[in-house]
């Protein structure tokens, strides 16, 4: 399993929300390029680049996002408000390894299924849950719908990986909800990355010996909960 | 027919035994090697380190071996199919040798490989039942098989050129991960216990 630093970008800064609450801003960077440097330099080999302006539909962080793709030197997976094909081909384009699709994924299968048959093994789709439900649209609305319903659905679709988000353990350091990534492992026939609470050595060896393909950690790294040498060394590849 | 994963005590193996039982057969969990291979078919799975599942191996590798050689259909996944080989610079112990050759590290800058790469010239029944252009790869380590004519499928990580699927008689091994690699993946990996279930018929 490897563990991959989240880089969330708000008005040109890198950021930390709690719970994913916009209101709830705990840590700021100014400098997301410098952020990003320096988890390369820690020695981790893959990096969670979200802009969360778009994903709010309240602007954009693009071009930092190309500048910031341009100098990786790891493969970095994309994502936060991508709605359209255009803005697919254009941070695939722009270098991303692949690209993170929400929302509109989920809502629009139709769409889904033609944009991972076009780009099969590039293409992540991020459930947000809460509990077992998925959740869309900024975590404002709770679908009725089961996540291992939606894994099922999406099971036959050549997708680089579903990110699964326990919205209700993000940001919180208080560890991540094993049984939730459990189930979703078990029942993929694609790679699960895991997100939200993640905050110990422990944590990450749970999921690892769940089947979990990757675990997206933030606030821990960005607190200090969790010594980024000490996770790099274990789960950097 | 019975299929049984040896399970090296490396991590969950259910995601596997559920595609293995989404076509309709047993899929059992068996921690005794020597056990192991009591079977329709075996499968070496895809969790772990070289070193650790090899000292798991080891009490039952001559019976394991023996037990290939004679025919029992057996499918290697990543570390499972680098098991295959006589051994590995990733950890100490020896693997089953029934192909020539060592496990190396990818020759790459971005290791490890973690993602979907495209096969290149698949040719097997196998692939020719079950097409597969592409898979999905969790690997720092690739096998080098000494002769080049076991091998199946190739792909290519930065340059460096490596074997995705490897065949020596009913012994199939793919650096690749079948269940999760969609529909596509899930299908090849049936398409081998097909081939395992007719192969034990015709015996």
């Amino acid at each position: 399993m490897i563990a991959i630093p989240a880089v969330d970008l708000r008005d040109g800064a890198c950021v930390q929300l709690v719970g994913g609450s916009y209101a709830d801003e705990r840590v700021r960077l100014t400098n997301p390029m410098e952020v990003v440097r320096s988890w390369e330099h820690y020695g981790f080999h893959r990096l969670h680049l979200v802009d969360l302006d778009a994903a709010t539909g309240h602007g954009s962080n693009l071009s930092l996002i190309r500048d910031i793709l341009s100098d990786a030197n790891v493969p970095v997976q994309v994502g936060g408000g991508v709605r359209t094909d255009e803005r697919v081909e254009e941070l695939l384009g722009a270098g991303a390894a692949s690209v993170i699709v929400g929302t509109r994924a989920i809502e629009d299968r139709d769409w889904l299924a033609e944009l991972a048959q076009r780009h099969p093994g590039q293409i992540v789709v991020a459930c947000d849950v809460r509990e077992r439900r998925v959740t869309t649209r900024g975590w404002a609305h709770t679908l009725p719908v089961d996540i291992l319903d939606v894994v099922e659905e999406l099971n036959g679709l050549p997708l680089a990986g579903l990110l699964v988000t326990a919205v209700h353990k993000e940001g919180q350091l208080r560890g991540t909800d094993l049984p939730l990534m459990e189930d979703v492992a078990e029942s993929s026939h694609f790679p699960v990355y895991a997100s939200g609470g993640v905050t110990s050595i422990e944590d990450l060896r749970a999921l690892e010996h769940r089947g979990i393909a990757g675990a997206v950690i933030g606030m821990a790294l960005y607190t200090g909960a969790m010594d980024p040498v000490v996770v790099a060394g274990e789960f950097g590849e | 027919m019975r299929v049984t994963i040896f399970d090296y005590g490396a991590g969950n193996l259910h995601s596997l035994a559920k595609a293995i039982e989404a076509a309709g057969v047993e899929a059992r969990i068996e921690v005794d090697p020597t056990r192991a291979v009591d079977t329709d078919a075996l499968v070496l799975p895809g969790v772990g380190a070289f070193g650790a599942a090899a000292g798991r191996l080891a009490p039952g590798r001559a019976v394991m071996r023996e037990a290939i050689a004679g025919g029992l259909p057996t499918l290697g996944i990543c570390l499972g199919m680098q098991l295959l080989f006589d051994g590995s610079d990733e950890g100490a112990g020896a693997g089953l040798g029934v192909i020539a050759g060592r496990v190396s590290r990818l020759e790459a800058q971005r290791v490890p490989q973690i993602g979907w790469n495209a096969l290149e010239s698949p040719h097997d029944p196998l692939f020719d039942v079950a097409p597969l252009s592409i898979a999905y790869y969790a690997n720092s380590f690739v096998c080098r098989p000494t002769d080049a004519s076991g091998v199946i499928a190739w792909s290519e990580h930065e340059g460096d050129r490596y074997p995705a699927a490897v065949r020596a008689g009913t012994a199939v091994g793919v650096q690749f991960h079948p269940e999760k690699s969609s529909t596509g993946g899930v299908r090849w990996l049936h398409a081998f216990l097909d081939e395992a279930r007719s192969g034990r018929r015709a015996r």
